[in-house]
């Protein structure tokens, strides 16, 4: 059986293609986006990522990257058919990808103001991620950078279901990004969000960290030969 | 000499030269000196919230000692517990009430407190201990004895401190050490119960449902960022409990149990003295303490130490 992180697919865009590329990709991405909807995987495999957080660069308007979001169907607890399930996972991300979009993503850089970047919580819960926003948001290096471009975007959907519907989620989100300006960094904000449906899915809890994220640039191959080579097995 | 020999010789050669170069600088570098960096600990910070309404959350947890056949909700309450949550802090209080406290149960004249589900079932409870400690309860859960183990066996078993040893020779014969001891369901649940052999009576065995509840809330933390535990714990909770609630809330109810803080956790037991109404043995509470502990814990969940 193929590892699970193999048998996903997931879709990503590198940022930065040319021109022509770009009109090229974008146009593909029109035909894809509309048929494709959001779809799904479970984190035992099948299933393929969402497409979401298009974004447009800080220059007015040029499309300086596009990653889509993993989204991943995880522990289904009651009666819930799969197929609910991957629709549950799919609008749960997509109110994970309005906060990632409203609080770091869908901006002109720099930035000064985070009014607006809870779309989806409840007005409590927006209260309390508002008072801890340098977590919540990019508000900590906003004003010290000119470009923020997100690199990899994943939500893995935990549902409670009763009577065959769902009642209650956990979102376990990931979202890597790096920043330029003067500030250039690699930064991971992760954790969990909570929600559960009141005329949509609303975010009522969250316990998240934000934090640098340092990669050697290295493949997973190379990292594993590396260590095979400290252990003496040349 | 052989290649391995030399090859030896030059490594212990190395190694000396390396003690020596290491001996030397620890000697001569002053500690004010930055030392290079070989390791780092940073400590993450956590962005939390939860929407779980306005102030603390107050929940009478209730064991009802109900037989097969019986109404859960209509028989006496054994087990007596009036926890409070403050969702902005993680403190947490839990005030126990001795099942025979003799009190006043609204539209019945006086009893033992655990008459009141009898006569008006968890509403009526929550009523009559709300009077006593001076904090109406936003919820009531009611289980019974064998819901009770299943559930947690359901989350693999608690871990209670045991201040000394006891036994009972229906529920517990070989009896529970003293310590750290794990409890499956059943033992949980004898280990809540027994009351006879304990020297303290009704008053030990409340203290030790606040052990066991001690016990379920660390199992709880400590599992409850493994997927889908807490989803679990509230089908369990549906599937074992009275509440009148639905998994929305049971689900916001158990993160915020989850985010209690073990070290902001406080306890008490309403004291009173043994009486006798009518031939029975009752438990009269001290009403003032009870308002006193009612008082302190009311908006912050915090008891006063000691109690």
């Amino acid at each position: 059986m193929p590892h699970p992180a193999r048998r996903r697919r997931r879709r990503r865009h590198p940022s930065g293609p040319s021109p022509l590329r770009r009109a090229r990709l974008a146009a593909t991405a029109l035909a894809l986006v509309v048929p494709l909807g959001a779809c799904t995987a479970t984190e035992d495999g099948e299933g393929s990522s969402g497409p979401r957080g298009q974004r447009a660069g800080s220059d007015g308007g040029e499309r300086t990257g596009q990653v889509r979001t993993t989204v991943v169907r995880g522990a289904r607890v009651g009666r819930l058919s799969p197929k609910q399930h991957r629709q549950v996972a799919t609008r749960v991300a997509g109110v994970v990808d309005g906060w990632w979009d409203a609080a770091f993503v869908e901006a002109d850089y720099p930035r000064r103001r985070y009014q607006g970047s809870f779309p989806g919580f409840t007005r409590a819960a927006s209260a309390q991620a508002w008072r801890q926003r340098d977590l919540m948001t990019s508000a900590r290096l906003g004003d010290r950078i000119n470009d923020l471009v997100p690199l990899r975007r994943r939500v893995a959907v935990d549902v409670l279901a009763t009577g065959g519907r769902a009642r209650a989620v956990t979102a376990r989100a990931r979202m890597d990004y790096r920043t330029t300006g003067e500030v250039e960094k690699r930064i991971r904000v992760q954790g969990r969000l909570l929600l559960t449906f009141d005329r949509g899915w609303k975010v009522f809890g969250f316990d998240v960290t934000q934090g640098p994220w340092q990669t050697n640039g290295q493949t997973k191959g190379q990292t594993k030969q590396q260590a095979k080579r400290k252990r003496g097995g040349r | 000499m052989s290649t391995r020999a030399r090859s030896g010789w030059r490594r212990t050669a190395r190694a000396a030269a390396l003690t020596a170069v290491l001996a030397t600088t620890g000697a001569v570098v002053p500690d004010s000196q930055v030392a290079p960096e070989e390791s780092v600990l940073v400590g993450m910070r956590h962005a939390t919230g939860l929407d779980v309404g306005r102030g603390t959350v107050w929940i009478l947890a209730v064991g009802s000692d109900a037989r097969p056949g019986q109404s859960m909700t209509r028989t006496r309450g054994d087990a007596l517990q009036l926890v409070g949550i403050d969702p902005r802090t993680g403190a947490a209080a839990a005030i126990g009430i001795p099942r025979d406290s003799y009190v006043p149960i609204p539209g019945f004249g006086r009893g033992r407190v655990n008459a009141a589900m009898v006569y008006g079932g968890p509403q009526l409870l929550g009523r009559t201990v709300g009077n006593l400690v001076g904090i109406r309860p936003d919820y009531v859960f009611v289980t019974r004895f064998p819901f009770f183990e299943d559930m947690v066996d359901d989350i693999g078993g608690i871990t209670v401190s045991n201040p000394r040893r006891f036994s009972d020779e229906n529920l517990k014969p070989r009896g529970f050490a003293a310590g750290r001891i794990r409890l499956n369901g059943y033992n949980a649940m004898a280990f809540a119960r027994i009351r006879k052999t304990l020297a303290g009576g009704d008053f030990a065995r409340t203290a030790n449902q606040q052990r066991v509840l001690r016990g379920i809330h660390a199992r709880v933390r400590s599992q409850s960022a493994r997927p889908g535990f807490v989803e679990r714990g509230v089908l369990s909770v549906l599937q074992h409990m009275s509440t009148g609630e639905g998994p929305a809330t049971l689900f916001r109810l158990g993160q915020l149990v989850a985010r209690v803080d073990p070290g902001r956790i406080s306890t008490c037991v309403v004291p009173g003295r043994i009486g006798n109404v009518g031939g029975a043995s009752i438990v009269v509470p001290n009403v003032a303490a009870a308002r006193r502990y009612g008082d302190a814990a009311r908006d912050d969940a915090t008891l006063p130490p000691g109690c």
